[in-house]
């Protein structure tokens, strides 16, 4: 490599970073103009925000920033001083402008398939953030006043976990801790029944069991030792335990029941809810524990077996109060999708968090003999691949029959769902392998999006808009350079003025052209060639354009005309 | 004469390379005016409608390959500034001549209702939610080639539908700009949607940039436009034609003054920069016109070429400015 394409190869490069750095500074300050003034007080994620909005505008202006660098490099950069030695040829300057061009357009490969949508979810993630900082603390603000404090207390533990650095919100919970703990001393106190701090943890049921023994808390004591009986039947000392336990809970019951039947059929329902719940049959064991502990709310081991089956069947279902808690945080509103069963489902709102998703006033509507059957159904989660509905509160069996209407079969996760009502948002958030992957499945969802083949040949409609733009103004440029020591100054700052919006322009123009490409394939498919794939039809007249665009770049002459 | 047959070729060379570009896209931005989906009415009513703008696609490709040949000639060879009006009025004048012949008996530059055949396919794609304004539509065909439409309304989370529909229950006003779906046999329900709330076009065309300065390039045609109605007959043509002269008379002596020998590529950035700042200059004059209240009445009944002979007043001094200037630096 001789010094003059060193020379030039640098310039393409320093010249590149320097305009992508402007662009970049600019679109941090324009952004940071136009951020929402609610969000200004969020600093920790502001400047993040801001980081990736301006990062996000300069990736997308990096094809429009080569094609410029590349005319400015051929127009006036290689006609300077560096550049003109004896030794100088055409190919000194076009040969590294050429390899750097397909470095740049590999990189725009790259961005515009895996790094603008990855920066986009970044972006969606971290305004929802934002959004919920913002909610929490209006939220405080109003449980504060509600005298609610341990759940302002929570919900700005959701604030700090987002941002440590508002004096604000750190006053306000440093006040509800103050208020709470007024409110406390005031009240008489309560025996605390949890473990000490300092006491060493217990790990096995044995071990917990015998600390609620020796606590006098037999009914907590039975349930553990019932769960360390049930895996070690053979160990003496734990069947000893558990025969005493289990007599001094017999004893306890008498007080609690005196007449015999009643005591009787207690521990019936009781043996009845432990089998259901060693059969994993978690529906009908709730149903006994819940009857049990709303009847005798002292026995601590029912109301720990019913916290394990809630446990249980919080997997595959949900309790209404989860949704209700939930409630106040930010959501996503009205949308509309279609699902598996072949209902068009509408949902008031959708609360995502923590990879849940919340949905509130749900429809669902079908088409059954001309007449349009609609169901509603106030709460929904989704859990493992679909979204379970429901009514009432606690959990219930569903009937066989009925397990249909009470799940909603999407045909995509909800993540991408809940933007139904925002397609282009949507379209950004998506990768290669999600356009590719998911196109099919959310059209199907009733989503508005273009095939994978269509959306390969817009993206190559970018690609090859760089790769031509670039070479034919290039070869322009070059052919019209300037042969001044220095081109004249005013010029000069009219060329930097005119020539970005101008090839910005002819940016969109080529994109244009090539959706015209890519519309005039159904006509083409017509005639000819039916069944051709659009992709391989748009890229053939891309190459075509870039096979003139090279041979107009290749026949440039080092002299001047 | 060498000189003005080769700029002949090249303005005319550029003009016919230019024509299609600028023919589909001011096709496009009409029709985005519009708001007419563009990708969705196909390529026949493309073409039937880009007939229409068949006069300012002639006149834009024109002027454009002209300011082109004239920002890239070489100010070596062509010595007169005079010499360099000739060609583009010799192509304008044959255009416009041509124009007169074939149409303009006809229709002598009719503003006419633009009308393209559209159906609801150019508006809502089958079987998913389109975004129409604050709500989603959905429309979905039958074996019996009947239509049911699916309307989410997002205000109130409620979907309605209308069933069964023929296709002569979907009605198009082209003029109001709104489609109307009507459904039912004893309840009749309509649903009346304007253009503007489907999602349309987004290209160069939709630009906020580039609307800026389309809307200014319509300001300063609808000022002409006015003195253009107060003249009838061949007397359209004479404002026309003085219209044509004053354009050329500001624009070439400028984009020659912005040619340079030295850096050519600075010639084209300078042909684009008037391009770009003419509809201003005009729109700043008209607006100039308008608040000093000039009298036109010295001129008569030719009144109506009033602003055309002072933006061809204009175009003169800027010549005859160039070419003092050239004279003094010895070109």
């Amino acid at each position: 490599m001789n010094q003059t394409t060193k020379n030039a190869l640098i310039s393409i490069i320093l010249s590149t970073l320097a305009v992508c750095f402007c662009v970049f500074m600019f679109f941090f300050f324009y952004h940071e103009h136009r951020l929402d003034p609610q969000f200004e007080s969020i600093k920790t994620l502001k400047n993040a925000l801001l980081f990736r909005e301006a990062l996000l505008s300069t990736l997308r202006a990096v094809p429009v920033a080569v094609i410029f660098v590349n005319v400015f490099c051929f127009s006036v950069l290689f006609t300077l001083k560096p550049f003109q030695t004896e030794e100088f040829t055409y190919n000194n300057v076009a040969l590294p402008s050429f390899i750097m061009l397909i470095v740049f357009i590999m990189f725009v490969v790259a961005s515009e398939c895996v790094i603008v949508p990855r920066l986009e979810k970044q972006n969606v993630s971290l305004r929802y953030r934002m959004r919920v900082a913002r909610k929490a603390e209006s939220y405080a603000r109003e449980l504060k006043t509600a005298q609610e404090y341990r759940k302002a207390l929570s919900v700005l533990d959701l604030y700090l976990d987002i941002d440590t650095q508002n004096e604000g919100v750190i006053r306000l919970y440093n006040d509800i801790v103050e208020l709470r703990e007024k409110e406390e001393e005031s009240r008489p106190p309560v025996p605390d029944e949890t473990m000490e701090k300092g006491e060493k943890t217990l790990t096995t049921y044995y071990e917990r069991g015998k600390e609620e023994y020796n606590r006098g808390n037999y009914f907590g004591a039975l349930y553990y030792l019932e769960r360390a009986h049930a895996l070690h039947e053979d160990t003496a000392e734990i069947k000893e335990l558990y025969r005493i336990t289990k007599r001094q809970t017999e004893t306890s019951l008498g007080k609690l029941t005196s007449e015999q039947e009643k005591r009787k059929q207690l521990i019936e329902s009781k043996e009845k809810a432990l089998e259901h719940l060693n059969k994993k049959e978690y529906y009908d064991a709730y149903e006994i524990f819940v009857k049990l502990h709303n009847e005798y709310p002292e026995m601590q081991d029912l109301e720990l077996y019913l916290k394990e089956v809630e446990g249980e069947l919080s997997k595959k279902d949900f309790l209404p109060q989860e949704l209700k808690e939930a409630a106040w945080l930010p959501s996503m509103d009205n949308i509309v999708f279609l699902d598996k069963q072949g209902y068009i489902n509408t949902v008031s709102r959708v609360v995502p968090y923590y990879n849940q998703f919340y949905f509130y006033d749900i429809k669902r509507y079908k088409m059954m003999k001309g007449k349009l059957n609609t169901v509603s159904w106030k709460y929904g989660k989704w859990i493992e691949t679909s979204i379970r509905l429901k009514n009432e509160e606690g959990f219930r069996k569903i009937p066989e029959n009925k397990l249909g209407t009470r799940f909603v079969s999407t045909y995509t996760d909800p993540g991408y769902l809940i933007y139904s009502g925002n397609r282009e948002k949507l379209l950004n958030l998506l990768n290669i392998y999600e356009r590719f992957s998911l196109s099919e499945l959310l059209r199907k969802s009733g989503i508005d999006i273009d095939g994978k083949w269509v959306y390969l040949s817009r993206k190559f409609g970018v690609f090859f808009s760089m790769y031509v733009l670039t070479l034919f103004l290039a070869s322009i440029a070059w052919a019209k350079r300037s042969i001044y020591e220095f081109p004249p100054v005013p010029k000069l700052l009219l060329f930097f003025i005119v020539v970005p919006a101008t090839v910005y322009f002819l940016h969109l123009l080529y994109i244009d052209m090539n959706n015209l490409i890519i519309y005039s394939h159904r006509y083409f498919t017509r005639l000819m060639f039916k069944g051709m794939n659009v992709t391989v039809y748009t890229v053939f007249f891309n190459i075509v354009f870039s096979i003139i665009s090279t041979l107009y770049f290749l026949s440039q002459r080092s002299g001047v005309e | 004469m060498k000189f003005i047959g080769r700029a002949i070729i090249r303005i005319l060379i550029l003009f016919v390379i230019l024509i299609v570009p600028v023919g589909f896209f001011i096709t496009f931005f009409a029709l985005n005016q519009k708001n007419i989906p563009i990708w969705n009415i196909g390529i026949r009513n493309v073409l039937s409608f880009g007939g229409y703008y068949k006069v300012p696609i002639v006149a834009i490709s024109y002027f454009i390959a002209t300011l082109i040949t004239v920002s890239l000639v070489d100010k070596m060879k062509i010595r007169s500034l005079i010499l360099l009006h000739i060609p583009p009025v010799l192509i304008g004048a044959a255009l416009i001549g041509g124009f007169y012949l074939i149409q303009a008996k006809r229709q002598p530059f009719r503003i006419i209702e633009h009308r393209v055949r559209l159906g609801y396919g150019s508006f809502l794609k089958e079987g998913v939610f389109n975004e129409v304004g604050n709500s989603a539509m959905m429309i979905e065909k039958n074996e019996q080639n009947r239509f049911t439409l699916y309307i989410y309304k997002r205000e109130s989370n409620d979907l309605f539908v209308m069933g069964s529909m023929s296709g002569s229950a979907i009605s198009i006003d082209q003029a109001g700009q709104k489609v109307s779906f009507t459904s039912g046999k004893r309840k009749i329900i309509t649903h009346t949607v304007p253009f503007k709330d489907f999602h349309s076009y987004e290209g160069v065309a939709d630009n906020r940039m580039f609307r800026l300065y389309v809307n200014q390039l319509r300001k300063t045609v609808s000022s002409f436009r006015k003195y253009f109605q107060q003249a009838e007959g061949v007397e359209r043509f004479l404002f026309l034609g003085a219209v044509f002269i004053s354009v050329l008379m500001i624009s070439i002596p400028l984009t020659y003054a912005l040619n340079d020998g030295g850096w050519g590529f600075s010639g084209i950035t300078g042909a684009i920069f008037i391009l770009l700042v003419l509809p201003f200059l005009y729109g700043g004059i008209f607006f100039f016109i308008q608040k000093m209240r000039f009298s036109s009445s010295f001129l008569g009944s030719y009144a109506y070429l009033f602003p055309a002979i002072v933006f061809a007043l204009i175009g003169i001094v800027l010549d005859i400015s160039v070419k003092v200037r050239s004279i003094k630096k010895g070109i």
